[in-house]
């Protein structure tokens, strides 16, 4: 990455495969970490899941019945909350749940909603009554709001939510009923696997000494942008909607794609994201590399 | 792929500033991995990762009568596939149409004129009996996953191959009355005979994003860039070919006069260090054999 | 041409009722949910599996279960016979249907409504095999990507020559034109899911090889559970309790 602003000569490196010396070393020091699993807590598909410590068992995910025995159906590791007996496994694609902040992509504008691809089982619906409208009034959505839904989000747009209700099918409702939600510019996307990405209470991480904002959404699609300014109050106290942001410097960019590199290596690696990992993460980084492990 | 207006501006913004989404400059390659004898069963093969973008060339010899316009020549037949595996039915291209395609380019790139002269490789040394048998090379490729810069890829893979490929010795014994001549081949690899793979050249697609001109974009960059000219070099910088991408924006032709010469200072360099490091995958490869 | 030898040894060196040595990997391809590579002996065949995500085509998708499609390709450089000719063959159509066959009764697709599933696999070297070589590569990328499967399938192939009967026939030992049969079995349920025999043959020689069969279906299971183990662990590793 060449900070400097004078053109540098082009960077081509070819390699041989196989030569990458750092993904091995970390392969070693994590297989000495696999005897501290206990043999029981994994299992393949179409094992019986051990339940002979209790009588009565209830089924969870990732288990069924049969012939009076649990059997897995994932491979994974079993999971024994109380009496609910279940198998999660390590990889697989994003499944919601409630008050989940999720980043997603518009794909579809129809009928008083927009369809949100969410890279899950379902799409993800969000309702016209589930947005606040431009200007922050409170009404009743009228016929003309319904005309002019692509001036709220358009195909293609990013935007950020929060999942609001699931239904039986496995479809999901999300709202955007707050300012900290809403369409997402002026930075970029990266996708990484949903499992690596840890429930927590605040999704929307800003890293003022780094100089960027991350939303990790739960769905594996992440946000990184420059720091945005604070929210101006108006005139009643509370908080406006931010105009538009101008586009970012040549260093708040540097910052963007160091954070960004920092995710998809964490990602490639298959460890946890979350705000300690990814500062460790963007600090390892020297700058001048372009590449992760 | 979908893109929201403000991914595309921030992404021409990168371009302009000279610092892409993954921190490269607009003229830097991302990461190249050749690896040599891939496919124990064939003549010669090579494996390409260009970042997400994974391809795999295989080169087999096989003794066929040669045509009637070149009596004298072998011949090279060149086909590309995309595996289903790499799931661009599921955004919308279809697998065969990509795959003529990526034929077509590439057949621009590496073969000659019908007569066989002028071609990167030298076809007269494929000939094994004038008139009656000789060499012919038969490329097969197999896109694996596409990210962005496939051609390229397959450029550098068929080029890594075809350094790789081993054709076995030929005995010609004595002609019987027919006039037929037995053709005994030498089963012992460290027999077999090199191509001469100085001359092939490999593909550098330039790319217009706004005004900056980039090479190597990967599949979100290339849904918003503009004219795209697909550009044969060879190692001395001279041009082997040029063809604007089938589904390309109109170029102007004074961007057209640049984007060649951005391929032609680039492709050199490319070449001479795919050629060191084929040089030390065949080392290696040769020691190990003694071994 | 002899294939079983006076001391009771095939072409390659094998016993006539041993499988050949079998590798699995997983996560060969970055851009799917799922992805392995299996490999018997010489024949190589890479799985992919997109899903389980929304139906591309709105109209096919099913209300209460999930759609399940297969796509099956190999490359021109897998057999060593002359350039195949270009598009599908009813061979490589005949091959995903019986693995999408195999795989509807493998997946809970009750669990997964109007969702679809699916399952790209290639061949990259085809030494005989390869009906038994992509089951099992499709169900390692099921389980890969997390899934959920009413029980491992696993799949193989014996055949009889010389009047003994032969686990997995490489290509040269199918080329005969004898009798082959290709068997895929839900181990621990117990099911026999798929079974398809070539060639004429007597009752009971059918039935000594489909039991041959069978058994090398149980210890293909095993090597797969062991492999879809290590991967489960070394993932779990990485990843940490969260």
């Amino acid at each position: 990455m060449q900070l400097a602003g004078q053109p540098q000569a082009p960077n081509i490196i070819i390699r041989g495969s196989g030569s990458s010396l750092a993904a091995a070393s970390v392969q070693e020091r994590l297989e000495s970490q696999y005897e501290a699993f206990s043999e029981d807590s994994f299992v393949c598909v179409g094992d019986i899941v051990p339940t002979d410590m209790q009588e009565g068992f209830l089924r969870g995910h990732g288990t069924q019945v049969v012939d009076g025995q649990l059997m897995a159906t994932v491979c994974g590791r079993v999971e024994r909350i109380n009496k609910l007996v279940s198998v999660r496994p390590l990889r697989n694609r994003y499944s919601a749940e409630l008050g989940d902040v999720v980043v997603g992509r518009v794909t579809d504008v129809a009928g008083k909603r927009w369809i949100v691809d969410l890279n899950a089982r379902q799409e993800a619906t969000l309702q016209l009554s589930s947005v606040n409208l431009p200007g922050g009034v409170q009404r009743r959505r009228t016929a003309e709001d319904e005309l002019n839904m692509r001036s709220v989000f358009e195909e293609g747009d990013l935007i950020s939510a929060e999942v609001q209700a699931l239904h039986q099918d496995g479809s999901v409702s999300l709202h955007t009923r707050s300012l900290k939600y809403g369409k997402l510019a002026g930075g970029q996307l990266v996708t990484v696997p949903a499992n690596l990405i840890k429930r927590q209470k605040h999704h929307f991480n800003t890293l003022p000494d780094m100089g960027v904002d991350v939303i990790l959404g739960c769905n594996g699609m992440v946000w990184v942008a420059p720091n945005a300014p604070p929210p101006a109050l108006g005139a009643d106290g509370e908080p406006e909607q931010a105009p538009p942001r101008p586009p970012a410097t040549r260093e708040q960019r540097a910052a963007v794609c160091r954070m960004a590199g920092a995710l998809r290596a964490l990602a490639a690696l298959y460890f946890p994201i979350f705000q300690a990992t990814l500062v460790d993460a963007y600090q390892a980084r020297k700058p001048g590399l372009v590449d992760a492990a | 792929m979908l893109h929201s207006k403000a991914e595309r501006a921030y992404l021409q913004q990168g371009f302009d500033a000279g610092l892409r989404s993954d921190g490269r400059g607009c003229h830097d390659w991302r990461p190249v991995e050749v690896a040599l004898a891939q496919l124990p069963q064939a003549s010669g093969s090579a494996r390409c990762c260009v970042g997400g973008t994974e391809v795999l060339v295989s080169v087999k010899a096989e003794v066929r009568t040669p045509t009637e316009e070149a009596p004298g020549c072998g011949g090279i037949q060149l086909a590309v596939e995309v595996s289903p595996c790499a799931g661009l039915r599921l955004q919308g291209r279809g697998d065969e149409e990509l795959g003529a395609e990526l034929t077509r380019a590439l057949e621009r790139c590496l073969l000659s004129q019908a007569n066989g002269a002028g071609g990167c490789l030298d076809l007269s040394a494929l000939c094994i009996v004038a008139g009656k048998s000789c060499w012919v090379l038969c490329v097969d490729a197999l896109v694996l996953s596409a990210d962005g810069c496939v051609l390229d890829a397959l450029s550098i893979a068929a080029k890594a191959a075809l350094a790789d490929t081993r054709i076995p010795l030929v005995e010609v014994t004595q002609a019987d009355e027919d006039g037929d001549a037995e053709l005994e081949l030498d089963d012992d690899p460290t027999h077999a005979a090199r191509l001469d793979t100085a001359r092939v050249p490999v593909l550098v697609t330039v790319s217009q994003v706004g005004a900056a001109l980039a090479v190597d974009l990967n599949a979100e960059e290339g849904a918003c860039a503009g004219a795209a000219l697909e550009v044969a070099v060879d190692a001395r910088g001279r041009l082997c070919g040029a063809t604007m991408r089938a589904h390309s924006a109109p170029l102007h032709p004074s961007s057209l006069q640049e984007m060649l010469g951005l391929a032609q200072r680039l492709g050199p360099r490319l070449l001479r260090e795919l050629d060191r490091q084929i040089g030390q995958s065949a080392a290696a490869a040769s020691v190990a054999m003694q071994e | 041409m002899e294939f079983v030898s006076p001391e009771g040894l095939r072409i390659d060196g094998r016993r006539p009722q041993e499988l050949r040595a079998l590798q699995c990997k997983f996560g060969v391809l970055s851009c799917c949910d799922g992805s392995a590579l299996f490999q018997a002996g010489n024949t190589k065949v890479f799985a992919a599996v997109y899903g389980p995500r929304v139906a591309d085509i709105r109209g096919q998708a099913l209300h209460d279960r999930a759609l399940i499609k297969c796509e099956y390709a190999h490359a021109a450089f897998s057999t060593g016979a002359a350039r195949r000719r270009r598009g599908r063959s009813r061979k490589s159509t005949e091959l995903a249907a019986l693995v999408r066959g195999a795989l509807e009764q493998t997946i809970l697709v009750e669990l997964l409504p109007r969702a679809q599933v699916e399952v790209c696999i290639q061949v990259l070297f085809a030494d005989g095999g390869v009906t038994a070589a992509c089951i099992n590569a499709a169900m390692l990328a099921v389980a890969d990507a997390g899934i959920p499967v009413r029980d491992m399938v696993a799949a193989c192939g014996a055949g009889h020559l010389e009047a003994m009967p032969l686990l997995d026939l490489n290509h040269t030992e199918a080329a005969t034109g004898g009798l082959e049969v290709c068997v895929a079995l839900h181990p621990a349920l117990d099911r026999v899911v798929l079974l398809q025999a070539d060639a004429k043959a007597s009752v009971d020689t059918l039935e000594a090889v489909t039991t041959l069969a069978l058994q090398g279906c149980k210890a293909a299971a095993g090597a797969m559970r062991e492999a879809l183990l290590q991967h489960v662990r070394s993932l779990a590793a990485r990843r940490g309790a969260i």
